[in-house]
């Protein structure tokens, strides 16, 4: 039946073009992927409790309880579903030199428990033949420095001093992140935990309780039922709403470039299969009008074109599905936020999968519904006689001619602009991924200037020093004297309260007078008296100030007038800073700098440097690196590599298809310009030049229009996160773009010069003036002549 | 969403034997701001089984017509029936559905005649498979045909390969896959050598004797001579419509006609 017969001439069709179909069936997956790759991340990015929760099967409840109550049969009681066998919990220090940070102990067994089962990122899970060794949380791991193998002190309650080694480190959903979650957390096998705290006296006991329903009044309830059937207060509870918001994270930024990329992926997809339908249509018009003539129905051929791109756009939101489900377990292991965790991807609800899968298919299914549309329209008697191509000859080829330009180009070029509407259509195919691969590029290059020249976002100081306790001057002194240290600036942070707003807003004094911190400003000048300050963009959005006007502050206890003089890029404090003078504080009383900025020389890398200076201040300095947004650059960059790649292939994908469709109208044409006394190498000349001069004005176009695009991006992106307009320079990496424009036109004429040549020449290297045996885009052969 | 089989063809000819009957067909283009009139008042009737030959010169409409007659293009006004039921006026769905079984159609030489994607043993089996068959009966028909034609052992190319006068007698295949009552070929030995020419023409007697009716618009003389009837056409009119005498009986030598 049609059915079948429908079957058949898709699965010749397939075969026949085989990399079309698998093309575009690539494109489908890359995009589903990519969206679900970045809804993830977003997800993951916005509540990574969510994810971690379900992949440790975390608590809901945390119940501290008193050491030896008997908890057998709570997960019995109304609304619990499951409890975790009771842990001991000891309140403990952790000693790092000068730093001593408060912990928790947590003992548990060698074995992995059935309920909130820490993920180990790096080294191994406690072991009984390890007895000394411990499982320390990654957030305090990562804000502590601490590796697999590092040795630490911890100080019990009862004083008992204890030497332990790191042996793994791991994740876990039942806390927050140390150290806006305090104490840390550190797993210890049940013997460590003995000799921290004897008889465990002054121990907890921790129950983990998985809810039957997560409700905002269920962890209270499930509280009460557990106090009135043991019969004892809880002494204290922890409720998975308070680890979720404390988790929530300001690591958006990551997941809504993915998103952002991945909307351009699909409008460029979108872009992509239209053009590829409509090609294919075009290039089976012939076909498409003899099934007609053998009985196929208009609506017949409509749907078998529509079965056809319904199929692949389906084979390709599978395999996007099953390639994001493996990335999304791959790439956390290979891959590490700023804090030195792993990259989250969340689970995504079922909904917002099937919006991303029935999204791509519906619009591949529109894309392939308009073009099948079309070719049911076909005239049966297309069999017959190909539409020749319509349109004049450009004015320019006209004046070319006249000038005496070589005929190949004149020829070419009055070929190319001959029909002005698929000439427009073939340069914007090529025009938008360029220009989009433009963006991609300059987005690499801001983020590359972020760590070769950190100056460019006012992070030219790579770590800071903290004094503690005494002999902190002189070790200030020895710290800003080191070979290490190109230049310390004295600091000061206060958070300080909007006036007549809710909200505070970060007030630091950086540098002197004489020697300001280097800022990078964007705007008006540095400060240059104690009585002048210079603001980020965001605060100064939120005070509603311009440059010149002034602003009172309350630092510590008193108040202080600043005039802003400047306004400055500063990534800190989310970019609500006002940066003023040390010479300020003075006037005020002496005041000692908390902490000291450190530029180091070039060359000297900024973790080593701050454990020799820590290890050079005996202790009274803590030296750490400052963070920087450039730190999360590794998946930024693989990202943008991706996003390049992607795009890549779509416009290649343009241009295979402009490329047959010029080859098929033009094809006729070559034995006229044989007979009129073009040699071969003319012809060839000719037809690459029709196809080239669109290929070239569109990535000029495309390259041009991105530039503008990205100067406008990234500065949007950069006020967006606090940074600042002006991070991006109006024309950004001059030289990687121009290359990449540059391979992107020899790309162009290559495939157009190797088609042409293809299709033309026959293997003696002369014209081959029957068309119809070399027609572009014909069913690919192996040697015996069987369809490959 | 499918409409019932059209009538016409439906299984025998009209009552008085007529299997493809016109009368007064038109069929006008726009051209150059105006009207050309490809086919004018065209009044023919042709019997079961019989073979007819067009010809006439370049633009004499021969190839216009065949395509009004196949139902790829609608007459601009006149009528024609198709055994007995009426055919100028159906639908391109219902044209669709009267190929499948009862008019094969076939083009020139240099045209595409065959599904490029398609080997020349899936192009054979295709019209089988969508008139109905089920995959063993179309595979045998294919074998068939292919056998008989010498082309058995290219059913695993595509068209591609084949010579012109190979992919000429596959497209005939095609055509005559599911022994339609009507068959329609333009031109079908245009620009083949000889020894191809004679091969087509073997296939179409071979059909006609089957008692399939033929329409064959034809330039070559030679060619022509193997039908039953021959009709002329000059500037879209017929001109001149005359049997061919078997041979051997033909007309006895005297005075012509004109002197009596």
């Amino acid at each position: 039946m049609p059915a079948s017969a429908t079957a058949r001439w898709i699965r010749a069709d397939w075969r026949a073009h085989t990399g079309q179909a698998a093309l575009t069936a690539g494109i489908v997956a890359a995009v589903v992927a990519w969206l679900l790759l970045a809804a993830m991340l977003l997800e993951g990015a916005n509540s990574p409790w969510a994810a971690l929760h379900a992949r440790t099967r975390g608590a809901d409840v945390l119940l501290y309880l008193p050491p030896g109550t008997p908890v057998a049969g709570l997960s019995t009681l109304p609304g619990i579903e499951q409890a975790s066998a009771p842990a001991p919990a000891i309140a403990a220090t952790m000693d790092q030199g000068a730093i001593r940070s408060p912990v928790e102990l947590r003992a548990e067994p060698d074995t992995e428990p059935a309920m909130s089962a820490p993920v180990v990122i790096a080294g191994s899970w406690l072991s009984s033949a390890q007895p000394d060794g411990v499982v320390v949380e990654a957030s305090l791991a990562a804000a502590t420095r601490l590796r697999p193998g590092s040795a630490i002190v911890i100080a019990g309650p009862g004083k008992a001093t204890i030497a332990a080694r790191v042996a793994g480190i791991a994740q876990t959903a039942d806390q927050g992140p140390y150290p806006d979650w305090s104490p840390g957390l550190i797993w210890v096998t049940p013997a460590l935990a003995g000799r921290a705290d004897p008889g465990l006296g002054q121990s907890s006991e921790v129950v983990g309780l998985r809810l039957a329903r997560r409700c905002a009044t269920c962890v209270a309830s499930a509280v009460d039922e557990v106090s009135s059937a043991l019969g004892t207060p809880v002494q204290r509870s922890v409720s998975w709403q308070s680890v979720s918001q404390s988790m929530a994270a300001s690591g958006w930024l990551l997941g809504e470039l993915l998103l952002v990329f991945g909307v351009i992926a699909l409008a460029a997809a979108g872009c992509a299969i239209a053009n590829v339908t409509a090609a294919r249509a075009l290039a089976q018009r012939q076909s498409l009008a003899m099934l007609q003539v053998i009985g196929f129905t208009r609506g017949q051929v409509a749907r078998a074109l529509l079965a056809e791109g319904l199929l692949l756009a389906l084979a390709g939101t599978a395999a996007g599905l099953l390639a994001a489900r493996a990335l999304a377990w791959v790439l956390p292991t290979v891959t590490r936020t700023p804090g030195g965790l792993p990259v989250t991807f969340a689970p995504l609800p079922g909904g917002v999968v099937a919006v991303i899968a029935g999204g791509t298919v519906g619009a591949v299914a529109i894309a392939t519904g308009v073009q099948a549309w079309r070719a049911g329209r076909v005239s049966p008697v297309a069999v017959v006689a190909g539409a020749p191509p319509r349109g004049r000859p450009a004015r320019l080829a006209r004046v070319s001619l006249a000038a005496r330009c070589p005929a190949p180009l004149v020829l070419g070029a009055r070929d190319a602009f001959a029909r002005r509407v698929p000439a427009g259509l073939t340069i914007a195919g090529v025009a938008i991924p360029m220009a989009l691969i433009t963006v991609a590029l300059a987005c690499w290059a801001t983020i590359d200037g972020f760590t070769t020249d950190p100056g460019r976002i006012s992070l030219s100081a790579a770590l800071t020093a903290y004094p503690d306790g005494e002999g902190a001057a002189a070790a200030q002194a020895q710290v800003a004297g080191d070979h290490q240290v190109l230049a310390a600036y004295p600091g000061a942070q206060f958070e300080a309260e909007l006036p007549g707003q809710a909200g505070t807003f970060t007030a630091r004094a950086m540098g002197t007078v004489r020697d300001p911190y280097p800022f990078r400003v964007t705007r008006g000048r540095m400060f240059a008296a104690p009585g002048e300050a210079v603001a980020s963009q965001r605060l100064l959005g939120q005070l509603r100030l311009g440059v010149g006007g002034y602003v009172a502050v309350t630092v510590g206890s008193s108040p202080m007038i600043f005039q802003v003089v400047g306004q400055v890029i500063d990534p800190t404090g989310d970019g609500d800073v006002l940066d003023f003078p040390m010479d300020a504080l003075a006037a005020t009383g002496p005041a000692a700098p908390q902490f000291l900025s450190l530029v180091l020389r070039p060359g000297q890398g900024p973790s080593a440097a701050a454990d020799a200076l820590r290890a050079a201040s005996g202790g009274h300095l803590d030296v750490r690196p400052v963070a920087s947004p450039a730190d999360a650059l590794g998946l930024v960059r693989a990202v943008i590599v991706i996003s390049v790649v992607i795009l890549a292939a779509i416009g290649l994908a343009n241009l295979l298809t402009m490329t047959q469709v010029t080859l098929r109208d033009r094809l006729p044409d070559v034995g006229v310009l044989a007979a009129i006394g073009l040699t071969p190498a003319q012809v060839t000349a000719t037809l690459v030049v029709s196809i080239a001069a669109l290929a070239v004005i569109g990535v000029l176009a495309g390259t041009a229009a991105g530039l503008v695009a990205a100067y406008w991006l990234i500065n949007a992106q950069g006020s967006a996160i606090g940074l600042g307009w002006g991070i991006e320079p109006p024309l950004s990496a001059p030289g990687l773009i121009a290359v990449m424009a540059a391979v992107a036109v020899a790309v162009g004429t290559a495939t157009a010069l190797l088609h042409v040549r293809r299709s033309v020449l026959a293997r003696d290297g002369s014209v081959r003036v029957t068309p119809a045996a070399a027609m572009a885009g014909g069913p690919v052969l192996d040697r015996g002549g069987r369809p490959a | 969403m499918r409409s019932p089989a059209p009538a016409a063809l439906g299984g025998t000819a009209g009552d008085d034997g007529v299997l493809l009957r016109t009368r007064d067909l038109v069929k006008e283009y726009p051209a150059n701001g105006g009207l050309v009139r490809a086919v004018r008042e065209v009044s023919l009737d042709v019997g079961q089984g019989e073979f007819i030959a067009i010809m006439g010169p370049s633009g004499s409409g021969k190839s216009t017509l065949l395509k009004v007659l196949g139902g790829l293009e609608r007459a601009t006004s006149g009528r024609f029936w198709l055994g007995g039921a009426r055919a100028d006026n159906l639908s391109p769905g219902d044209w669709a559905r009267l190929r499948r079984r009862g008019v094969g159609v076939v083009f020139q030489s240099q045209v595409a005649n065959l599904v490029s994607t398609m080997t020349i043993g899936e192009n054979v089996e295709l019209p089988a498979v969508i008139a109905g068959a089920s995959a063993r009966q179309a595979r045998a028909r294919r074998a068939e045909l292919l056998e008989e034609l010498g082309l058995a052992d290219k059913a695993g190319l595509l068209p591609a390969l084949l010579s012109g006068g190979q992919q000429q007698k596959a497209a005939l295949a095609r055509a005559v896959v599911n022994r339609p009552r009507l068959l329609l070929a333009d031109e079908p030995t245009g620009n083949l050598d000889s020894t191809s020419t004679t091969e087509v023409l073997k296939l179409l007697r071979h059909a006609h004797a089957d008692g399939q009716a033929i329409v064959m618009v034809t330039h070559d003389g030679r060619v022509a001579s193997h039908a039953d009837r021959i009709v002329n056409l000059f500037d879209g009119m017929v001109c001149d419509d005359a049997p061919i005498a078997p041979p051997g009986r033909l007309p006895v030598p005297g005075p012509s006609p004109v002197w009596d």
